[in-house]
Order: C-alpha cells, then structure tokens, then sequence
C-alpha cells in the first residue's frame, strides 16, 4: 500500500487487518513513520519522533505482548504529560526537558497489556495551560484541517488531536481538566472523550488539577473511543480516586441501539458569541437525535454562570500544589539563585475558601436536571479561532459536576473554520 | 475596589521568584485584581446548607493493604536527580546560614 494511506484507516479497520494476516504491525508502523517524517515538520504534532528508537521498541513489545490483544500491532500516539517508561515526558516544558520516568503510567500499561505499540510525545500546552497548544515550550502545533495551517488546533492537548487529524496517528490519548481533549477534538473535526472522573486512572499523569484531570481517548470515530476507553477504564488500586466500578464493552453497548434515554437540552452559555454554523451543527446533531427516537427536553442551567469562576478557583488551587514541586529541587532546571530567608510556597487557598468553592461545585452538580441517563448535550466551542486571536470563554460547569463530556464531530462550521462539536 | 496594589505583586514576584519590573507591577497588579473581583461574584451563592465535597464519587478512606510490594531501587531514583551525594540528593540552598 501507498505511504501514509495506512495511517488513515480507523482502529477498528487496522485490527481486522492485522487479525487476517493481510497486514503486519511492522509495515504499519513504517508505513506511519514514513508520513510523520513528511507531514510532521509543517503540523508539529511530535515534538520529537526517534524512528530507530521506535522500530526497535515495536519489535520488543510485539514480542512481549501476549497474543490476541485487542489492540496487537496497533501504534497509540500519547501526550507528552502521560508516563512512558524510559521515554522523554516533558509536558510540553523546558522544566521537565530530558525527564525520563522510570516507570509508566497505568493506562500506558493497560494499552501494552493489549499489545497496542507505544508512539510518545504528542505536543501540548505547558504543563496543560492552554487551549491553543501555542503554549508549548518547544513550538506550537498547527490545525491540520486548515489549508494554510492558520488556525489553531485548541488545545491542550492540541498534538494528540492534530496528529489524529492529519494521519499521523490511528489513536490517541490525550488529557482534560476544563477541555483539553473535548475542545481541540472540536477544533480539529474528530472524536474526543473526556471520561467520566474516576473511571480512568491516573497514576502517571503529570498532574494539573487531580480532582477534574481525566485520561481519555482522541479518534477518528466513535467506534475507536469506545475501543480504547474499555482498556484504558477501571479501577486502579494506585489511584485512590479511580472508581471500583465494573467497565462495560463500551464497543458492544455501541451497536445496541438508543432506547429510552431523553436528552436534555440547555440554552446555549455563551449563545450570543456563538457562531450560526456551529449553531446549526448542534441542531443537526439534536434532530438526528430525534430520529433515532431519543426524546429531547428543554433543560435550565440555574448555577451555569458561576462555573468559570468555581473552575479557576479550584484549578488554579490544585495545579499551584502539584506544580510546587518543579522548583529545582527534585525537577527542573536550577537557576543561579541567592539564598534566601523565605522559600518559594505554592498558594494556599484558605479552607474556608475552598469549602465555599466545593459547595458550589456540588451545586453545579444539583442544578443539572435530574433525567434518567444524565444526558446534557452542548456544543464543545463557539467557532475555531486564528493563531493567536484571543480564546473563547471555556464551558466549565461539567468537570465540575463529574459528568461524562464527549465530543462527536458534526459537520463543517464554515467556510474558513473547521468542525464544529457536540 | 482595589486589593491589589503594586506592592503585593511585588512581594508575590519576589516569592515566585519572578523578575518583574517598572510598567509589569502595575499592569499586572490591575489584572489581577480584574480576576479577583471576577472571582467575587462566588461571594453571592449561599452555601451554608450545602456539604462541602472535595470528590465527585462518593469514595471515602480509601485504604490499600499494608504490604511490601515491589518498588523503584534507588539507583534508579537518584539517576533522576540533577545532582546526588548519594545515597542523597543534593539541593540549592535556600536558608541564609
């Protein structure tokens, strides 16, 4: 086959392949490297792709991967901010620049456990601030769909999702704490899931905010993330918030057919700004709903206005704690400082602040409606912005109410902006 | 109302170990007070009957069992470290003595 024609087929097809014998996870993998060598310089998905590196490491883990896994043979491109053992995790910063883990991270694990190959080192925001992947330290990352590669792919994790757009990977992980798989997925026209909180673990995710950050899937369709979320889910006695909750064959629930669920529909947040494509994409996608025979009902949102400020009080709160630790003593890079009688202290936010801000997190969780499935369908964002225009205000009511986000693409959102998402 | 002065950013920079100066101190003293009073509006929501939850699951105390298992060797730990005496890591010094 033609180079680079490989890396555009779906998860679901390459298994088949592979499964038949018709296809070897070896020429899959040249087939791959091939085009990353082409199409990565103007993308900037990778930020660094070692192609002996990895040929050698694919032949290992083919080796050492026990037969018949779901994903054997399958290339699976990670975030730069998720654990893989020996291999450079950055977080897309000069901070962790030639940080190695020892060991990886759970999902990295569970994807090998199921004979996937491991392709590192999809670009990001710093340390996952960001929703532009402008932010990285080492250059940023360009939307693929964009025929002058002017537009931002979102972010952060904007690598993860560029790479999936432009073939240069057949899957991704990415991470999200406020939007950072739902919104470049949006941006860049594929599938993103953000899971549910607690259903993927997160031991060896460079932590931002650990009570909203989740692992989860970036696809080419939605067959792929519900592939990928069931091996990546479950529970994760390394992670003590990782739910001890049975995981269904999310692939198996996908060819059942919709019965019984309503959707709520809220009015749109942040209406007024929102684009008339990307409007007509979210009633599309609700119509198309409808004929599948799910019932839609008009929902209100009554806490909606305060979910930025409840979001940036408590992930601001948390990423100042975890990221305490880059203050080169045991990472980073050690600056020519003079000694001092005060040391560097993350912020504290005061608990009588912060018991305030939960409970208006459990709030936010309250005033959803209360409907059989939990549904609250809205659009990921209100239009793909240019490289360097200012970014939209980020919809942030759900990570706070624990709900499961899932971004689909619907449909060209104009003539110059890409996919819009629901 | 102004929380924000110059001043506090100063002493914030000096802490962070920020270098910032002349113009910097006042542009960012104003945005971060923008911030805060955005911040503010949390102040209106009544709380007082609602219980304060730092988890969305409803998982408490979760404990794991009280046994040896395996774990990194400390070569392998001290190979992370920017400088090591070893068996320890060595670090800037941050006290004046």
């Amino acid at each position: 086959m033609a180079s680079g024609e490989l890396a555009a087929k779906t998860v679901h097809e390459l298994r088949a392949l592979i499964a038949r014998g018709t296809l070897s996870p070896l020429d899959l993998l040249e087939d791959l490297l091939a085009r990353i060598e082409r199409v990565n310089p103007s993308v900037h998905a990778y930020l660094a792709i070692e192609p002996d590196r990895l040929r050698q490491q694919a032949a290992i883990q083919l080796r050492e991967a026990p037969r018949g896994g779901r994903l054997h043979g399958i290339p699976i491109t990670i975030k730069d901010n998720i654990c893989v053992r020996g291999e450079e995790t950055s977080c897309g910063s000069r901070i962790l620049a030639g940080f190695r883990p020892p060991y990886d991270a759970t999902v990295i694990e569970r994807l090998r456990q199921e004979g996937a190959l491991i392709l590192p080192r999809a670009n990001m925001d710093e340390f996952a601030f960001g929703s532009s992947t402008e932010n990285s330290a080492f250059g940023p990352t360009r939307n693929p769909r964009a025929s002058g590669l002017d537009r931002v792919p979102g972010g952060s994790s904007g690598g993860s999702a560029a790479a999936v757009a432009a073939d240069l990977a057949v899957a991704a992980l990415g991470s999200d704490t406020g939007g950072s798989i739902r919104q470049p997925a949006s941006f860049c026209g594929i599938v993103g899931l953000k899971p549910t909180y607690g259903r993927v673990s997160r031991y060896g995710l460079v932590a931002f905010a650990s009570s909203l950050d989740q692992i989860g899937p970036l696809t080419k369709d939605a067959e792929d993330a519900a592939i990928l979320l069931s091996v990546i889910a479950g529970h994760d006695p390394r992670d003590s918030t990782s739910a001890p909750v049975e995981v269904p064959d999310y692939g198996a629930l996908l060819k059942e057919p919709p019965k019984g669920l309503t959707l709520g529909v809220p009015a749109l947040p942040g209406a007024e700004g929102l684009s008339p494509n990307v409007r007509a994409a979210v009633d599309q996608a609700l119509e198309a709903f409808r004929s599948l025979g799910i019932k839609t009902v008009p929902v209100e949102l009554p806490h909606i206005d305060k979910a930025i400020a409840t979001y940036y009080i408590i992930a601001t709160a948390e990423a100042s704690s975890n990221l305490a630790r880059y203050d080169g003593v045991q990472y980073g890079r050690r600056g020519q400082l003079q000694p001092r009688a005060v040391r560097r202290r993350a912020v504290r936010v005061p608990p009588a602040c912060r018991a305030a801000v939960n409970g208006s997190r459990r709030g936010a969780g309250r005033g959803l409606p209360q409907l059989p499935d939990g549904h609250v369908p809205g659009h990921a964002q209100p239009g793909v912005r240019r490289r360097g225009q200012a970014p939209h205000p980020p919809g942030h009511l759900r990570p706070l109410a624990g709900l499961l986000r899932r971004v689909l693409p619907e449909g060209d959102a104009g003539a110059h902006a890409h996919q819009a998402g629901v | 109302m102004t929380v924000v002065t110059p001043e506090i950013v100063r002493q914030v920079a000096l802490l962070a170990r920020l270098r910032l100066e002349g113009q910097a101190l006042a542009q960012l003293a104003a945005q971060l007070d923008e911030i805060l009073q955005y911040i503010q509006q949390l102040q209106a929501v009544k709380t007082d009957s609602v219980e304060p939850t730092s988890h969305v699951l409803p998982l408490s105390n979760v404990l794991r069992k009280d046994e040896p298992g395996a774990c990194l060797s400390q070569e392998t730990v001290l190979a992370l470290a920017p400088a090591t005496q070893r068996p320890f890591v060595t670090v800037p010094k941050v006290l004046e003595t």
